[in-house]
């Protein structure tokens, strides 16, 4: 389980984070909902201890996030950004494997995990070697996923993973997304501004505005039993798929 | 070795001909007394440097002017009396010889066509000429005894005025660039160029004679070598002087054959060495005050680099600091450490390590606060360490910037590296001091040319370098 009790975030004088409570449960995929600025990207970088709560707490599987403990905590967590946050210094292999080798793994284990990754995402081994820029979007994020995947944690946290791909690349890596997740059973919390990726992914969709949480539940539940107006004029502004006219 | 045990003693010369040639004699009178092992550190720039270093006892003695003690070292008016100065070198630690026998006093040269011009005799007739153009050197234009004293005794404005090298003022003059310069009187130059001396009616210039002044105690330590330096006394006539001086400056014999001739009275048998040989000797001095100062600079550049970037306030602090050394003119920041370190390689090298610093503190600094948030995010995601981060993450992703400033760094002390000879840490400066002094244009280009070559070389260097430290994403 994730919590997160009564947390504000300011930057500066500007109030990110306003007094926001939520609990995220175990081997679900989650799904942060918002439009730009609304405090959903400052709050899953709060669940990596990437940055710290001006007050309240964040609790991963029990554990307190602070700043002496995320460095070992974060180890639990899988992150994955936009365009795969790859170092493009390094080949893709180093890249993957990197937090493995700073935790001074042997070779063997290391190339057999890498080898499971490679199945798992359905990556070209022969890409190994390359560098970050030699490859397309689509496969760096897959990069990005197989490293995010390496340590084998509980929790996988994602934000906006397909933000920077073509329609194409897009709808092929989400089915593949999907089927990673729900075979894993991680407990996953990815963050989008995107209607129909919020409806497909999430087994709950948290939607957020000004720092706020408007509503959390299960995505029919948002179309159906919307707590506030703004929850369907935001489902309605982005025009909904075919599927959803339905329910609407 | 023959003369191993033998002690050893340095002597100095400022970097101008006559000081190299009386430096010279000075040397090969110690070596006939055979009493001492004789080292040479000549062409130690101004008046302040060969000073500085023989109080420090980085240097025993050097070739110097009656008036050029009173008026710079002892900062008096009153003393002009030789026996009267040795009394005030007393608590000092330093004591001088009588005269050589010539007065190398201050003269204001003037070209002979202007002269006839504008019919100028005296000094006192340059109030009627004050728009003539002046070329100074920088030492008489700040000497109490220069120009701002000439100025007031004479009450004359020259309007236009400006400081030059003295080696170059004969070719300016003689090029027609400039009127009127200052002078020594045992300059050879002033007949070749048909200058005329303009008489001191009002007696401003004081006596410059030629004195050895050496530490107190040197008599008493080198009783022998001193009674063979006390034989010079009164043998060097101003005629003399000229002819010796006019030997290297006109006719380029070397210091060695010239304080031979002068000694012997005959050319002596012992070679110049070779060219290339020379060259040599400076390449290997160059390289190790290029390569020593520069990896200094690394080692302490990086992590000031880094350190700035990680604590912004103070790195502004830090990098307003090596900001300002690097506006200090390498002459004086070279000459500031004297004091401290003595002469040589060693006062060199710090100064030298602090003007490598600013580019390797700049280009580490500037790279490390423009890395991608995104990436250093990524970074501590994964849960590395600080320290794993900064080996791992940052500093390859600043190398491309890094390397940049440690070239720039590298081609910047091969350059400022050839002031080092001014204070006597040899190198290609060497023959530039030299040739500056001699206005010798072949002697410049044997220190100016392997300089040049060794920038270049540097810079092919580099490339290889970046192509192992770079990681190749990023090239």
């Amino acid at each position: 389980m994730i919590k997160v009790t009564d947390v504000t975030k300011h930057y500066d004088n500007r109030l990110v984070l306003n007094h926001v409570s939520i609990n995220f449960e175990d081997e679900r995929t989650h799904v942060l909902l918002g439009s730009s600025g609304c405090g959903k990207s400052t709050l899953l970088r709060l669940l990596m201890g990437l940055t710290q709560p001006t007050s309240g707490t964040v609790e991963i599987q029990n554990e307190k996030m602070t700043l002496a403990s995320q460095p070992s905590l974060v180890r639990k967590i899988g992150y994955v950004i936009q365009d795969g946050g790859l170092f493009p210094h390094m080949t893709i292999s180093d890249n993957v494997t990197l937090p493995a080798r700073t935790l001074g793994w042997d070779k063997e284990k290391i190339r057999l995990r890498l080898l499971d990754l490679l199945t798992l995402v359905e990556f070209d081994p022969l890409l190994l070697g390359r560098y970050p820029r030699q490859l397309s979007g689509g496969q760096r994020q897959r990069v990005g996923l197989m490293r995010a995947l390496l340590l084998n944690p509980a929790v996988l946290l994602l934000d906006e993973p397909l933000g920077a791909l073509d329609h194409i690349v897009r709808a092929s890596l989400q089915n593949q997304l999907k089927e990673i997740f729900n075979r894993l059973k991680k407990t996953v919390i990815l963050v989008t501004h995107d209607i129909g990726e919020a409806a497909f992914f999430g087994h709950t969709v948290t939607l957020m505005s000004e720092g706020r949480i408007i509503q959390h539940g299960p995505f029919e539940e948002l179309v159906l039993k919307p707590k506030e107006p703004f929850v369907t004029e935001f489902i309605m502004a982005q025009r909904p798929a075919p599927e959803l006219k339905v329910l609407l | 070795m023959v003369f191993a045990d033998k002690p050893s003693v340095t002597v100095g010369s400022k970097a101008f001909t006559e000081s190299y040639v009386l430096a010279e004699i000075i040397s090969q009178v110690l070596e006939q007394a055979n009493e001492v092992k004789v080292v040479r550190k000549f062409g130690l720039g101004g008046t302040g440097i060969p000073f500085e270093a023989l109080k420090r006892g980085s240097i025993d003695l050097y070739p110097e002017y009656s008036g050029t003690i009173t008026e710079a070292i002892l900062k008096t008016h009153a003393a002009s009396d030789l026996g009267e100065i040795r009394k005030e070198l007393v608590p000092l630690n330093m004591t001088i010889t009588d005269s050589l026998g010539f007065n190398n006093t201050y003269a204001l040269a003037v070209s002979g066509k202007i002269a006839e011009e504008k019919n100028l005799r005296d000094i006192s007739d340059l109030v009627k000429a004050s728009d003539i153009r002046v070329g100074f050197s920088h030492e008489f234009l700040n000497r109490a005894d220069g120009y701002p004293g000439l100025s007031a005794k004479y009450d004359i404005k020259l309007k236009n005025v400006k400081g030059l090298e003295h080696s170059l003022a004969y070719e300016a003059i003689n090029r027609g660039e400039i009127d009127l310069t200052d002078a020594y009187s045992t300059d050879a130059k002033i007949q070749r160029f048909n200058l005329k001396i303009l008489h001191d009616d009002k007696k401003f210039f004081p006596d410059y004679f030629a004195v050895i002044l050496a530490k107190k105690d040197f008599p008493q330590r080198f009783p022998k070598s001193w009674a063979a330096l006390k034989n010079l006394e009164g043998t060097i006539s101003e005629r003399e002087i000229q002819e010796l001086n006019g030997f290297s400056d006109l006719d380029k014999i070397g210091f060695s054959q010239i304080a031979s001739l002068f000694l012997n009275k005959k050319v002596s048998p012992k070679k110049e060495d070779a060219i290339l040989g020379k060259v040599w000797v400076y390449t290997k001095q160059h390289l190790a005050l290029v390569s020593i100062s520069l990896f200094v600079s690394i080692l302490f550049g990086l992590p000031l680099g880094v350190f700035a970037a990680r604590f912004r306030r103070l790195g502004q602090f830090i990098l307003v600091i090596s900001g300002v050394i690097q506006t200090i003119p390498s002459l004086a920041l070279l000459s500031f450490f004297i004091p401290l370190f003595g002469i040589g390689t060693i006062p060199s090298l710090v100064a030298l390590f602090l003007y490598g610093l600013l580019p390797i503190v700049i280009g580490t600094y500037t790279a490390m606060i423009s890395i991608d948030k995104g990436l250093l995010e990524s970074s501590r995601a994964l849960g590395l360490t600080a320290f794993q981060r900064l080996i791992l993450i940052e500093l390859p992703l600043c190398s491309p910037a890094i390397m940049a400033g440690i070239k720039t760094s590298a081609i910047i002390t091969i350059g400022t590296a050839t002031l080092a000879a001014l204070i006597g840490a040899g190198g290609y400066g060497t023959p530039i001091v030299t040739g500056l002094a001699l206005n010798d244009t072949s002697t410049i280009l044997q220190g100016a040319v392997p300089a040049a070559l060794m920038s270049l070389i540097t810079y092919g260097l580099f490339g290889i370098f970046d192509r192992i430290i770079i990681p190749k994403g990023l090239r």
